[in-house]
């Protein structure tokens, strides 16, 4: 059933600024793996999640990012993101974060790995300039050193 | 999504906040993790957005209906934005 989610955003936004939606200045491609079977994945989410030891973001404007152990039950996890739509996230990060499946389709060989930590950062940000100077550069160094040739991004 | 040109993308039609489906559910999620990766070689340039062939199911909470409400709630703030997830497995090492 199709939802019209911008007039629920719209009226939830009333008194605020509004909201610009950004162009990337560049483009965006690069060519794909050759087949999934050779994929090594890491997850990107901006559900703000962090291991609790970690420093907690501040939405909504942090462009900072955190690594987050690939293996689910290694360590428990702190939500920083602000959306009432996170009740549903603590009762199971794989909703949003599927940490859990990416492990279970390299074992089924259908990929043929991930990364050893996935990255977490704050979604709904207006601070475009900070994603694409700051964060996107970071993220893109931590994937490289993760030597992953394919990254998913969920967004929340 | 249509103007922010992401490199390739997949849409899942389930409600916001629940991209993989319903909690507690891990087959499902794998399938719809499954399906959007099996997409990315239907890809011939960026900006593109493939619908995957999944409809949220009746009886799964929220339903379209009370959606509406759960985006309008306010923001979390306090406590429970900082309430512990457990996940670790308690067998580990501290």
């Amino acid at each position: 059933m199709p939802f019209d989610y911008l007039p629920v955003f719209a009226e939830k936004a009333a008194g605020k600024p509004v909201r610009k939606l950004v162009h990337p200045s560049q483009k965006a491609w690069h060519p794909l793996v050759r087949d999934l079977t050779s994929a090594r994945i890491a997850l990107l989410t901006s559900a703000a999640v962090r291991t609790p030891d970690q420093p907690r973001f501040v939405p909504p404007e942090d462009t900072s990012y955190r690594a987050i152990p690939a293996e689910p039950d290694s360590t428990d996890l702190v939500m920083d993101h602000r959306s009432p739509l996170g009740l549903t996230l603590r009762r199971d990060p794989e909703v949003v974060f599927p940490r859990a499946a990416l492990i279970s389709l390299a074992k089924r060989g259908l990929i043929a790995g991930y990364a050893s930590s996935h990255f977490s950062f704050v979604g709904g940000t207006r601070n475009h300039y900070g994603v694409e100077q700051e964060l996107a550069p970071g993220l893109a160094g931590e994937l490289k050193k993760e030597n992953v040739n394919l990254a998913l991004l969920v967004p929340f | 999504m249509v103007e922010v040109r992401s490199p390739r993308a997949v849409f899942v039609d389930y409600p916001a906040g629940r991209t993989f489906g319903p909690p507690k559910e891990p087959e499902h999620h794998e399938r719809i993790l499954a399906a959007a990766l099996h997409e990315l070689p239907f890809f011939t340039e960026w900006g593109q957005i493939r619908n995957l062939p999944f409809e949220w199911e009746s009886g799964n909470q929220p339903s379209w209906q009370t959606l509406r409400e759960e985006l309008l709630r306010p923001p979390l703030t306090g406590a429970p934005v900082e309430e512990l997830i457990r996940l670790r497995n308690p067998s580990l090492p501290p």
